[in-house]
């Protein structure tokens, strides 16, 4: 064995090296994708959760194949006394796993169906859709819970879970809708 | 004595290099055969050249680094090209398998390591054993390519007497009275969901305001009206023909049925100049291998793109062939979709502007087979351009659907507002078949969710013929009565409808 060994020492050395590269490279490469993207660790305590809000998220797409964009379109907003609505009040998605908290900044989409489809509640909701695109390579494995930070205008901030969960898997990300 | 040896030697290297090239001949023989009914033959050249580059720049390399071992030389490199020809669909079966985080940077690192290690091997082995080795692969990849070529020549040869026999038929336009006699537009729109799925799956009711203007202008709109199958190519010779055949031809069969068809016959023979725009064999994304359509005049050359890029060294199948090698990274710094696509969108908006103002000899049938609302999605619902990542997303779908009533429309208005209004044309509005919903799975496309199969095959019929006012067009009637209706009109034929 250590003849072997002593013999072969230098292509031992290289398989090592390949299988460390091949195995290590990955995980890597999301550490310094994550460092130099949009996505922001969160590691202040969560606000608290509200049911005084509606959310849904319609999908996620591949919009850039090159650098491996997604884009994720929905819409929420959060029912106040104040009546205020998006854009007064800043909107941010939070991917919220067991052991993560990444926060995403959106802009601002217009939606004239949620408008109509809320009519009830007296509120203008024209820009409640939401968009946020974030690098696939960015986001470490793991599943994680779709929700949305509302942060008013004096700073008080809360937070609503839509139904919706995003799953990163070692080779690719898709959302899913545990219900269904 | 040295000189005899350096000379040997050299036809060694000459014959060993034979091995590496031809294992890249065998994988694009291999993949053309598979593809060969709708392809060109000319499609195979810029891919082949390539590679066969690159094998012999590998068996170059690993000559220099064992020097005097041509035929270990080119048993490495042919190894090696294995590696290089397989990569993509490693990739994609580990990408799949999800085992293991898998990138292009680290599968790629360790491939390349393994075809060296390989050819290190190789290197150990005796000459006279590695040549016996060249002998039996050399002879293996060679009954392959043979093996292959057997599966494209009769093709090719059916391809090319289709071709010859199209141009062979065309005859000179008799000379019969035409006085009186309309012009034809055929108009299909391929892919053109029914008004009925537009209400019923996409919840788009203001459907019914483009039925409304098209029933102002004098259409009949047929509702309900179902193809017989969702493949292009058996729906327009079924039409073209008025002949329900089967749908499970062979795609040159079908290309022999619509190249010469009954419906242009019949027109040429009663004086018509017949005038082609055929996307579905012209696009990048259509039938390459289509015989044209037997015409007086084939509109291709009219139309003037915008972006015509000389560029293009792979085509859609040189891309086909890259992305299963360790091509696959670079495939998506390659633009391929930018020149057909110009290509496309420039032959859309040939259709829309200038289609009724060309100066033809009258009367003239014009067949023109837009590839629209059919994949790419390119267009929003305002015209504006969306990015490639959506071209597959089905999710585009009505927003193309909705920019291609535009188009219609305008088209439609172009002809009505250049027709003679003592002589009015007719106007055929269809689609082949309906939103089929068709998905790449393995390049992750997402379809519609809960589409039923019956909205496939739904389909848009409206029809302007003011002289034929008697025309029985009845809701959910078969296309493939299409040209027996406007034929027993006009010509006073008696053809059995179906």
């Amino acid at each position: 064995m250590i003849l072997f060994v002593k013999k072969y020492l230098k292509h031992i050395v290289i398989a090592i090296i390949t299988i460390a590269y091949f195995l290590i490279s990955p995980i890597v490469q999301q550490r310094l994708a994550l460092r130099a993207s949009d996505l922001v660790v969160v590691s202040d305590p969560l606000p608290p959760l509200t049911q005084d809000a509606r959310m849904f998220v319609d999908r996620i797409r591949l919009i850039n194949v090159r650098d491996g964009v997604f884009q994720m379109d929905g819409w929420g907003f959060v029912i106040l006394d104040s009546k205020i609505v998006p854009p007064d009040y800043e909107r941010t998605i939070l991917l919220v796993s067991d052991t993560n908290v990444f926060a995403l900044p959106t802009v601002d989409v217009q939606r004239k169906d949620v408008t109509s489809a809320f009519e009830n509640l007296g509120l203008n909701l024209i820009k409640s859709g939401f968009a946020s695109t974030f690098q696939n390579n960015a986001l470490p494995k793991g599943d994680y819970i779709i929700s949305l930070l509302f942060t008013i205008p004096d700073g008080t901030q809360t937070r609503y879970d839509s139904r919706f969960e995003l799953h990163r898997t070692y080779n690719s990300i898709y959302l899913v809708e545990p219900d269904n | 004595m040295i000189s005899e040896q350096s000379q040997s030697s050299f036809f060694d290297y000459l014959l060993a290099g034979f091995l590496p090239l031809l294992s890249v001949v065998y994988f694009v023989v291999f993949t053309y055969a598979t593809n060969v009914e709708i392809l060109t033959l000319s499609s195979i050249w810029g891919i082949l050249g390539v590679l066969a580059v690159i094998a012999l720049l590998i068996f170059i390399l690993w000559s220099l680094f064992q020097k005097k071992k041509p035929y270990q030389s080119a048993f490495a490199a042919f190894l090696f090209m294995l590696l290089f020809l397989t990569y993509g669909g490693v990739h994609n079966l580990l990408t799949k398998a999800n085992f293991i985080p898998i990138r292009h940077y680290n599968l790629m690192v360790l491939v390349v390591i393994i075809g060296l290690y390989l050819g290190w091997f190789i290197s150990k082995l005796s000459f006279d054993l590695t040549k016996k080795l060249w002998v039996l692969l050399t002879s293996l990849v060679g009954i392959l390519i043979l093996f292959n070529l057997t599966r494209i020549l009769p093709t090719e040869i059916q391809k090319h007497s289709l071709k010859s026999q199209s141009m062979d038929t065309q005859t000179a336009t008799v000379a019969v009275d035409t006085t009186g006699k309309p012009d034809i537009y055929w108009l299909i729109f391929d892919e053109f969901a029914g008004f009925d799925v537009m209400r019923d799956y996409f919840n788009y009711p203001e459907i019914d305001n483009f039925v409304r203007d098209l029933e102002d202008l004098g259409f009949q709109v047929v509702e309900n009206s179902h193809a017989s199958s969702y493949y292009t190519l058996h729906q327009i010779s079924t039409r073209l023909n008025y002949e329900s055949l089967p749908s499970d031809l062979k795609e040159v069969e079908y290309y022999k049925y619509i190249a010469d068809n009954k419906v242009m016959s019949e027109l040429k023979s009663r004086g018509y100049t017949t005038v082609v725009l055929d996307e579905a064999g012209s696009a990048d994304f259509g039938f390459q291998a289509k015989t044209p359509v037997n015409a007086d005049i084939q509109l291709e050359d009219y139309v003037e793109s915008t972006d015509a890029s000389s560029s293009m060294v792979f085509g859609s199948f040189g891309l086909l062939v890259a992305r299963q090698t360790m091509l696959a990274p670079l495939t998506v710094y390659y633009n391929l979709e930018n020149e057909g696509v110009a290509r496309h969108r420039d032959t859309i908006y040939f259709v829309s502007d200038k289609l009724a103002r060309l100066v033809l000899p009258k009367p003239k049938f014009v067949y023109s087979h837009l590839l629209f609302p059919h994949m790419p999605f390119m267009f929003t619902e305002n015209g504006s351009y969306l990015e490639s990542p959506y071209y597959h997303d089905w999710d585009s779908y009505l927003g193309q659907y909705k920019f291609s009533l535009k188009v219609i429309a305008r088209t439609v208005r172009s002809i009505l507002d250049e027709a003679d209004p003592q002589n009015p044309p007719i106007i055929i509005l269809q689609s082949d078949h309906g939103a089929r919903n068709l998905v790449n799975d393995s390049l992750g496309q997402v379809g519609l969710e809960n589409y039923g199969n019956e909205y496939k095959t739904s389909i848009m019929y409206a029809v302007y013929a003011p002289g034929c006012q008697d025309m029985p067009l009845e809701d959910g009637i078969d296309p493939v009565n299409t040209f027996p209706l406007v034929f027993n009109c006009l010509f006073d034929m008696d053809i059995p409808l179906q």
